[in-house]
């Protein structure tokens, strides 16, 4: 066990080394540079930026360079809020995109596969039909048009209407400040993995409930409750745990969507906006934070197949 | 009855059909048999003659729809199954009746260890508590012989070969002590040594714990190894019941004897092709009136296909469904059957 993880570790440095470099090279390819705005710049001023943040320097010193920064964890200064240290300001969103992301994450599971047991104990019955509408609804609809839907019905017209009518707002439209602001936000960005899981959690369950195994216990005078707890849904979670891992990742890059729609003071904001204005550090630091994070979260589904099926073994017995 | 020991199990007129997309299929069409205690009966039919239908029916685990008991009666020690709710069916289902199942491969839950499975049966019908039921689960396994069997409990099947498997689930189909097992073709998926072994071991357990064993098979061979009593199945009828004795000894009916010239003897000319029975078995959609087996019988008569034949009782305990039987039939079928029973 213990070798398989640092051998994945292994990887991950690995992997992580891939990303950073790849960003650099695409960094490079972007036209323009940080400091094309809204003012122009006297080439003096511009030269001396350059020389400051060492953008006049051969392309491989500045390689290197910032992969010696990027070692440490270390990214400079962003260079569009000017004075503060990339790391700071990722220590300060990446609390709110994390709570975002596990609330949608939880919620998206939980429900998820509720649905889909539902639906595939109660198959073919109008339960299994509204389900399925449901999750078909999750994967299609897109979470800004379902994000500014409720927005609008929920929070604007509905909360409005309690307001006027028993003086208390039901669901606010934006922030994430009390426990209310947390309910539409992680609702909109879990509901297409939830749709997933909905899906896969009822086929893969099918597909258990026919296994003979399942008709041998049942011989053995087993109810259905038993039957599901005890003999189907330990091998029906298998292929759901395996897709958690894309879906932590999507999930991530659907709460900068989200994030943008409810005002919520995250990293998606800095994300998609180091890109926008060439703020190179910010970028590089955006992207290797959400690469280690994704990797870890990966790592993690993988120790759990253990749990789950006995006969998964992540490493070669000794014989 | 002739018997003084108790019947366990009565089946009449049983009528079970299955729901397809293309109509009712009608699985089996009036199967009639008992199993008294001890003893052990077989069905003995083509694949898709309704043998393992009326074996699930019997303890209810076809989901219904879409199989459908149409009507008849099974009477289980006294219970009625056909009205029984599904609640009664579970105390029932591993108390009662044990079942062990065609592919040992796919039998076993694949992430419990095997000693847990075996408890299962005891933790809900006896209530047994964990430390006694893992106790109990090692003796089963050590009872069907399977060596090292403390450490084998704590296994998962998939250290398990398919011999064992099959060891496995019918330490788990016996642990209640079920007056009946039914075992549903528990050789065909093993090769012919294992086979030996599984049959020698079931004969065993019925004879130390005066179980009854109602078993499915197609193979002849196999049947003769543990019957008592056969019935040879077809279309979804019963067509010849008897003792092993009277049905390999004296055969009645043309598909038994189909049957019988199908297994291949080890005095036969190595080059020589193996005997069929020509033709295939009828559909079970809309069947047609008469003998099912008359479009592929050779000494089938014109009221073959007109009229369902009767029932005739050959000798005490040995009947069969054959219009050869009448005594009207002609003196030429009579030759026929006279020459079969001297094999």
């Amino acid at each position: 066990m213990l070798r398989y993880i640092v051998q994945r570790l292994g990887f991950a440095v690995l992997t992580l080394w891939v990303l950073i470099t790849l960003t650099f090279v695409l960094m490079q390819l972007l036209p323009g540079d940080p400091f094309v705005g809204d003012r122009a710049l006297t080439d003096s001023v511009k030269n001396a930026l350059y020389a400051k943040y060492g953008l006049d320097q051969p392309v491989y010193i500045q390689y290197l360079k910032y992969l010696g920064n990027a070692v440490q964890g270390d990214f400079g200064d962003s260079l569009i809020y000017t004075g503060r240290p990339v790391s700071t300001i990722l220590e300060e969103a990446f609390p709110f995109s994390i709570d975002l992301g596990i609330r949608a994450l939880v919620f998206a599971v939980f429900a998820g596969m509720l649905l889909g047991i539902t639906a595939a104990l109660k198959k073919g019955t109008g339960w299994d039909t509204v389900s399925m509408i449901i999750a078909a609804i999750g994967i299609s609809v897109p979470s800004f048009i379902l994000g500014s839907l409720l927005q609008y019905f929920l929070a604007l017209k509905l909360s409005g209407f309690t307001n006027t009518q028993f003086g208390f707002r039901l669901l606010p439209i934006s922030g994430w400040a009390s426990e209310q602001h947390k309910i539409l936000p992680p609702f909109v960005l879990g509901l297409s993995s939830l749709a997933i899981i909905a899906r896969m959690m009822r086929s893969s369950l099918l597909e258990v409930a026919g296994q003979e195994y399942v008709k041998t216990a049942k011989a053995r005078g087993l109810s259905m409750p038993l039957l599901v707890t005890r003999h189907m849904l330990r091998n029906a979670i298998l292929p759901v745990l395996t897709i958690l891992g894309p879906l932590t990742a999507s999930v991530l890059t659907g709460a900068f969507v989200v994030e943008n729609i409810f005002n919520i003071p995250g990293m998606g904001k800095y994300f998609v906006s180091s890109v926008q204005t060439n703020d190179y550090p910010m970028i590089a630091g955006t992207t290797l934070f959400l690469g280690a994070f994704l990797i870890g979260a990966n790592l993690l589904v993988d120790l759990s197949y253990t749990l789950v099926d006995p006969n998964i073994k992540l490493y070669k017995a000794k014989v | 009855m002739e018997d003084s020991r108790r019947t366990v199990l009565t089946v009449k007129d049983l009528q079970i059909s299955i729901a397809t997309g293309s109509g009712e299929l009608q699985a089996v069409r009036g199967v009639s048999f008992h199993i008294q205690e001890g003893e052990a009966l077989v069905l003995v039919g083509e694949s898709g003659c309704g043998k393992s239908v009326t074996a699930q029916t019997l303890m209810r685990l076809n989901p219904d729809p879409p199989v459908h008991i149409k009507g008849g009666e099974i009477r289980l020690a006294d219970i009625d199954i056909v009205q029984a709710d599904e609640r009664q069916m579970q105390q029932i289902r591993g108390s009662l009746v044990g079942m062990i199942f065609q592919d040992p491969m796919t039998s076993l839950n694949p992430t419990m260890t095997v000693g847990k499975q075996i408890g299962e049966t005891l933790e809900i019908h006896h209530k047994l508590k964990r430390k006694s039921r893992w106790q109990k689960a090692v003796e089963l396994l050590d009872a069907v012989r399977i060596p090292g069997a403390a450490g084998r409990a704590r296994e998962y099947p998939g250290a398990f070969s398919g011999g064992m498997r099959q060891r496995a689930l019918i330490a788990a189909a016996i642990a209640c002590k079920p007056k009946l097992l039914i075992a549903d073709e528990p050789t065909t998926a093993l090769d012919v040594t294992i086979q030996a072994q599984i049959i020698d071991l079931l004969r065993s357990i019925q004879r130390e714990n005066g179980m009854s064993i109602l078993m499915i098979t197609h193979d002849l061979a196999v049947a003769a190894s543990i019957a008592q009593r056969i019935a040879v199945m077809y279309a979804g009828r019963i067509v010849e019941t008897g003792t092993v004795q009277q049905i390999f000894n004296n055969p009645q009916h043309p598909y038994t004897w189909g049957l019988m010239n199908s297994v291949p003897r080890p005095d036969q000319d190595k080059n020589s092709e193996l005997i069929t029975i020509g033709g295939t078995p009828p559909k079970l959609l809309g069947p047609a009136p008469g003998c099912s087996f008359a479009p592929r019988c050779k000494y089938a008569m014109r009221i073959c296909s007109s009229a369902d034949p009767e029932e005739f009782e050959v000798a005490s305990g040995h009947s069969c469904s054959c219009w050869l039987l009448h005594p009207q039939a002609p003196a030429a079928a009579r030759e026929v059957k006279e020459a079969y029973a001297i094999v």
